[in-house]
């Protein structure tokens, strides 16, 4: 009797499940002629679900001086072991909102828009990222999507935010830009089309390094590379193979790949070592990896630099690497503000008046985070409008140097049209961070990112 | 009552949370801003409750399982490798990654409860490890630790000439896939609890030498479990992989296919209720809506489902399902206290 | 890639070094299991929680390191007094109930700690600066200084087993819980003492983790992690099974690691484990 009535009950399931599946794709296929323009044309302002139309922005602009809200949503991991990096970046975003916001907001047309920022935690997981993302868009009507810092959570979110019609501002670095053919390369493409780049990524800082290597340090030809364990650092290494011959130097050993968990680096750093480099690159690191390869490095008895191609403030490899020599790596040391444009110091002041220490170790992923949304602010009101397809469209014609400010320096614009297909990564001056032999932390040379 | 009128006022229920659950999508576009969001986020309450219902079927024999995330990865991957790789449609790599979860669980279940208790908890562990660090290490085939992502690849139905997508877009029609899904595999699991071979399960859970001494194949059932409730953890890894689309590893704690995600499976499944079928259900929806409401102070959470798992286990052994006993208890405690307090203030 | 003898041997003395860190950390785990009969998941978080005082006193407040580990072995200790009395104790070895319990706890101290010590990477002093060179070698010191410090703690536990009273109660508690009841030995106050002795140890084993790699709040994880593998090798609730566990465990992925990539070297000690666990559940000491 029971089980008959269950049987029912499973059939009756089955019946309205699919039943409730009809419905929705007959329901579907009325929308899809609607719903289906803003992926075409421009405007965004329906959201994949239905009849809602997104906040604010996107609705009345006829009347004049209206101050209006313009939401941009952060997505980064701001819980678990990684959460130093993404609390810093969602620090820089709050200092360059509020810095617009205190200046009056962005004067787009008659209006005033005041950035409404807000932040979600993907806590490393890509299911979080992706709920972060349709949180972010479908109930706060975020407009503009900066993040996620880890490379391959862009792919998830990306797809999220072009059915939206929402703009996937890249602001932190990538690991290897379109030029590094991989599978699941997440850089800016002609087939990805509102997604935008606003930062370096390591092969396009690499050269920088190498002049800076084959400059100070003559002697140093062959190069061991090493760094995290990810597709793109196999390709990387690959890439290195043909590129560093061709400026007189010598790619040694193997690749040594690190496991994010990798807690004693002496066994890699004794097998990277067992090739007889002069100099030791990490062509991708995590915020501990640069700093224990080093350490690791100098209690084997290696004296030759230590260069990094993923931003990173010396004091934090230094922190780990207590009084370590011949230490470089793109990113911006805090031990030596003096030299750095009067922007950064600017930023910086605001840093420390919100009560962070003024030599804080993760100082440069905070900056990086602030210019990012500061340069995608610019974009925005240098394009006078809030419509992301707009922006995406103007911030690909910014090609002229000087186009755009950085806290880096002056003289950026847009470009990346020859390696990238597309007109949208940022072409900005960047640092050389490091240490001498002389042992005092510094910012050693300005270089200015070209990306063709 | 009588038994007739529990039996109906328990079918009824039945039905109307039947009707809630179908309805659900719905609901959601007549009542929330972001439908498709909410619709996303049941949806990864569907494939946890397949999850933590799965381990709690390998509990009903006594042993806790802590490879569910590390099950999940290997269907998950298989699933999302096989249609990559070589095409094949979702619906049948979907299948598939639950078979080859069931099958790595079958080979491993024998060796495996070999040990009990403790040393069974830790071999799963580590096998969950072992499968996260492989899926790492195994980069020509899985990415690396940069993970897989497959947007084109979206699982179809073609019934005459109507063709349903199961697209992230409103996330409705994957809504209904995951509970056709889940239902079906939820009530294979209750029918098994229910019926002799249920009962077999809980003699080998209180006394499994007892159940052995009168004639009952305890390692056959306890393999039979485990195979099963790896295939339906591995299925639940395959709906996970189409609705999100990626498949990442990192070892971050965080991470779904890390040791945590069984680690909150088996809250999941005590604060709901470990005795009862319905326990994993209420833990896996009332938490994850919980946490979903809580993004704000998503770096509390850990700490507030610990503290809450911890206030369970000593003070509500039953979990959630036994509130209205538990009230009821606590009811008569406190008239019982009151009471006191007023004959002795006479 | 060429890899030299001296490679292998200055990775066997690396592994030494790794393993005396392990030791330290899966002596309490194994003592807990065979004194009280609860696998402490929170264990990992207690070594982190050492590593944190250590840290408070050292790096922020200026105290000695030397001196910061010995306050943090004793605040650590008395951190698991309170822990077994409020919530280890009640629990009474039912297995479910403290699978949960410690999870939890291990949840709410990472929590709390990532609160109190904002996010981030963190770094104690170095024990001892630099490397010295024998015949072509490079050992660090600090390694050197680490495996001493965990030899002379695991003498220290050892001695005390041996020779004290209260020592030999609990290895009468750890052999046969009702054997030692029926002599009078009161096992509240064993359990008391068993964890309050391995949290000590774990906050020693955490200092000496945290200076010689660094410290954040999820380092109790992959602590705990490789405390229950070397309990399993070792056989659980073994001392002598512990100590020679962890040395194997620290060398074997060393030399793993140096031969076949810092990957293997995680994942070929589990895969070894999990055989290890299937053929010989009791391990290298075990009994029943």
């Amino acid at each position: 009797m029971k089980k008959r009535s269950l049987a029912i009950l499973l059939a009756l399931m089955l019946v309205l499940g699919l039943g409730s599946v009809w419905m929705v794709a007959c329901g579907e296929d009325e929308e899809t002629t609607t719903t289906a323009a803003p992926t075409t044309t421009a405007g965004p302002t329906t959201t994949g679900g239905g009849p809602q139309t997104t906040a604010a922005p996107t609705t009345a602009t006829t009347a004049a001086g209206e101050t209006k809200e313009l939401v941009i949503g952060g997505i980064a991991f701001l819980t678990g072991p990684g959460a130093a990096g993404g609390m810093a970046a969602k620090t820089g975003w709050e200092l360059a909102a509020a810095k617009i916001n205190d200046a009056g907001g962005l004067k787009i047309g008659n209006d005033t828009y005041m950035v409404k920022l807000l932040v979600e935690d993907d806590a490393m997981s890509v299911d979080q990222a992706s709920t972060a993302a349709q949180k972010l868009i479908q109930q706060d009507g975020a407009t503009f999507i900066m993040g996620p810092l880890v490379d391959a959570f862009k792919n998830v979110i990306y797809p999220i935010c072009a059915q939206n019609g929402v703009m996937l501002a890249d602001v932190d670095t990538k690991n290897a830009s379109a030029a590094i053919k991989y599978e699941g390369n997440t850089d800016v493409s002609p087939d990805r089309p509102l997604h935008a780049r606003f930062h370096w990524a390591n092969d396009e800082m690499m050269p920088y390094l190498f002049d800076y290597l084959q400059e100070n340090y003559p002697d140093a030809k062959k190069i061991a590379v090493c760094g995290v364990t990810e597709a793109c650092t196999v390709a990387l290494y690959d890439w290195l193979g043909t590129t560093l011959p061709a400026r007189g130097l010598e790619r040694v050993g193997a690749l040594e790949q690190m496991a994010p968990d990798t807690a004693d680096y002496v066994p890699p750093v004794t097998r990277l070592l067992s090739a007889k480099p002069d100099a030791i690159l990490v062509a991708v690191s995590t915020p501990q990896t640069w700093g224990q390869v080093t350490k690791a490095a100098r209690d084997l008895g290696f004296n030759g630099p230590v260069m990094c191609s993923t931003h990173m403030g010396v004091e934090f490899a230094l922190m780990i690497a207590e009084g370590a020599k011949d230490v470089f790596g793109a990113g911006i040391a805090m031990a030596d503000l003096a030299g750095l444009p009067p922007a950064m110091q600017e930023a910086h002041e605001a840093y420390v008046a919100k009560g962070y220490p003024a030599q804080d170790e993760i100082a440069d992923v905070y900056l990086v985070g602030y210019n990012g949304l500061w340069v995608l602010l610019q974009a925005i009101e240098k394009a006078q409008s809030v419509d992301p397809q707009e922006v995406y469209d103007f911030y690909q014609t910014l090609t002229n140097p000087g186009d755009l400010q950085t806290l880096w320096g002056d003289g950026a614009y847009v470009g990346g049209l020859q390696s990238t297909g597309v007109n949208a990564v940022l072409c900005e001056p960047y640092w050389i961070n490091g240490v001498g032999a002389d042992g005092v932390q510094k910012n050693l040379k300005q270089v200015f990112i070209d990306v063709p | 009552m009588t038994e007739r009128a529990q039996r109906i006022t328990k079918t009824s229920a039945f039905v109307v949370i039947l009707l809630l659950v179908l309805a659900l999508p719905w609901i959601l576009r007549g009542t929330v801003k972001a439908a498709p969001y909410w619709t996303h986020v049941f949806v990864l309450i569907g494939v946890f409750t397949l999850m933590t219902s799965s381990m709690r079927a390998i509990f009903r024999t006594g042993e806790v399982s802590l490879g569910t995330a590390g099950f999940m990865l290997v269907g998950g991957y298989a699933a999302a490798i096989l249609s990559i790789r070589l095409g094949l449609s979702p619906w049948l790599t979907m299948l598939l990654g639950g078979l080859l979860s069931a099958a790595i669980g079958g080979l491993l279940a024998y060796p495996f409860f070999r040990v009990k208790g403790v040393y069974f908890s830790i071999t799963t562990l580590l096998l969950g490890f072992v499968f996260l660090y492989l899926a790492g290490w195994m980069d020509w085939l899985t990415g690396g630790w940069q993970g897989l992502q497959f947007f084109n690849i979206t699982p179809e139905l073609t019934i005459g000439s109507l063709n349903v997508a199961f697209t992230t877009k409103t996330n409705i029609e994957y809504y209904y896939l995951v509970v056709v899904v889940v239902g079906i595999c939820l009530f294979v699991l209750y029918r098994m609890e229910r019926s002799r071979v249920g009962l077999v399960w809980k003699s080998i859970s209180e006394a499994d030498h007892l159940a052995q001494s009168v004639g009952v194949n305890v390692m056959g059932h306890k393999i039979f479990v485990f195979t099963v409730a790896c295939f339906f953890t591995g299925l639940a890894g395959g709906l996970y992989a189409f609705h999100v689309h990626a498949l990442s590893p990192t070892s971050t704690p965080a991470n779904v296919f890390h040791f945590f995600t069984s680690v909150y499976c088996l809250m999941y499944m005590v604060v709901g209720g470990v005795n009862s079928f319905y326990g994993p259900l209420v833990g896996t929806t009332l938490f994850m809506l919980l946490r979903e409401w809580g993004r704000s102070v998503s770096e509390y959470w850990p700490l507030v489902m610990g503290s809450i798992l911890i206030l369970i286990v000593f003070f509500m052994p039953k979990g959630l399902v036994g509130l209205p006993g538990y009230s009821r208890i606590w009811y008569e405690k406190l008239r019982g206290f009151l009471r006191r307090r007023a004959l002795s203030s006479e | 890639m060429d890899i030299t003898a001296q490679d292998a041997v200055q990775s066997i003395i690396n592994g030494l070094c790794m393993g005396g860190t392990y030791v330290l950390i899966g002596l309490g785990l194994t003592l807990i299991l065979g004194i009280m009969n609860i696998l402490q998941f929170a264990h990992g978080e207690v070594y982190m929680v050492g590593a944190f005082i250590v840290y408070l006193l050292c790096v922020l407040n200026g105290v000695n390191l030397y001196l910061a580990v010995v306050i943090s072995m004793i605040a650590t200790a008395v951190l698991g007094l309170i822990l077994e009395r409020v919530f280890l104790r009640p629990l009474k070895g039912v297995f479910l109930s403290y699978v949960c319990v410690t999870t939890g706890l291990s949840l709410i101290l990472q929590t709390a700690v990532m609160l109190v010590f904002s996010k981030g990477v963190k770094q104690l002093p170095s024990l001892w600066g630099g490397s010295f060179s024998v015949g072509g070698m490079f050992i660090s010191r600090e390694r050197v200084v680490a495996i001493v410090i965990a030899l002379l703690l695991t003498l220290a536990l050892y001695s005390f087993l041996k020779w004290t009273r209260y020592g030999l109660a609990m290895t009468a508690s750890a052999q046969h819980r009702e054997g030692a009841l029926m002599q009078g030995i009161n096992p509240n106050l064993m359990s008391a003492l068993v964890v309050a002795i391995g949290s000590g140890l774990a906050a020693v084993g955490g200092a000496l983790g945290g200076s010689i790699f660094n410290l954040d709040p999820y380092m109790g994880g992959l602590a705990f992690m490789k405390g229950v593998t070397l309990i399993v090798i070792g056989g659980l609730g073994s001392i002598p099974g512990a100590v020679v566990g962890g040395l194997f465990l620290g060398v074997a992925e060393s030399l793993l690691a140096l031969f076949f990539g810092s990957q293997m070297g995680i994942i070929l000690p589990l895969v070894l484990v999990i055989i290890f666990l299937l053929f010989r559940p009791k391990g290298l000491f075990g009994h029943d």
